[in-house]
């Protein structure tokens, strides 16, 4: 499965919506309820899910869903 | 029940990524800052600029009162984060109300500050206080307030007025916070360890 369908199956469990699909460009003007509580769900999620650690920094910058996935993958490529 | 409520005001609530320190007049300048930003004003509905004046004067009643809690929130380094309280407590009916909420916009998506000092406070009014119901009123048109409140099994009970201003009023009881809180708390504990 690649990096955008883990990341959706993430979503999905956040906002508990079995349907909810997301693009690259989804930000946080396109999914109900996606807040700052929300992002730390997504946060934690994405943690647990790659085994990776986000820094304070690329807490507070990954603004929609393409961001997310850069960073996911730059991070999984990093820990090799 | 009078007795309880006093030895909180002066007890820390030592959480695992934030501590709930009790209000005191040494946290006034803080609380003024943040109470005035116009983001908070609109959610407190405050429709005057606070003054630290106003602030100490306002706590010098608070100290005075039984029924009421009121906490700043400090990140574990110290940063100042924001507000909570539990207030109205009632010993009779066994219910209080939940508010003054605010988390620092700043820092609001750094960590689950939000949740975590929801939990500590609901903890202490369920389990310490041994209260039965706790309400709270969101601002309606406060989307995060709202969903923040669901999230902990708050119950919409009816639209109330605030200084003409439409809110949700909601209650949570014991069990249907315990049906929430299992889910947060396991955030909390990755978070707090991560």
């Amino acid at each position: 499965m690649d990096t955008k369908s883990l990341l959706q199956e993430i979503f999905r469990d956040v906002f508990d919506d079995e349907e909810l699909e997301i693009t690259e460009e989804t930000t946080a003007e396109d999914i109900e309820g996606w807040d700052s509580l929300t992002h730390i769900q997504i946060i934690v999620g994405i943690e647990k899910k790659f085994e990776i650690k986000f820094s304070a920094v690329e807490i507070k910058a990954s603004e929609n869903v393409g961001e997310f996935i850069e960073l996911i993958d730059r991070k999984v490529l990093e820990k090799g | 029940m009078q007795s309880l409520v006093k030895e909180y005001k002066e007890k820390v609530l030592l959480g695992q990524c934030l501590d709930l320190v009790p209000l005191s007049t040494e946290d006034s300048d803080k609380i003024v800052a943040l109470r005035n930003k116009d983001k908070n004003r609109y959610n407190l509905n405050q429709d005057y600029v606070l003054t630290k004046e106003n602030q100490d004067a306002w706590y010098q009643q608070y100290k005075e009162r039984t029924d009421d809690l009121y906490w700043c929130i400090f990140e574990k380094d110290g940063r100042f984060l924001g507000t909570i309280r539990l207030y109205e407590i009632d010993e009779n009916n066994k219910t209080c109300r939940q508010g003054s909420f605010i988390i620092d916009d700043e820092y609001s998506k750094e960590g689950p500050y939000a949740l975590e000092a929801i939990i500590r406070t609901l903890d202490l009014a369920f389990g310490t206080l041994a209260l039965e119901k706790v309400y709270n009123d969101d601002r309606a048109d406060n989307k995060v307030m709202n969903n923040l409140s669901k999230k902990f099994g708050f119950v919409f009970e009816k639209e109330i007025l605030v200084k003409e201003v439409p809110y949700n009023l909601y209650s949570v009881t014991e069990e249907q916070y315990q049906k929430k809180r299992e889910k947060i708390q396991a955030l909390i504990d990755y978070w707090a360890t991560r």
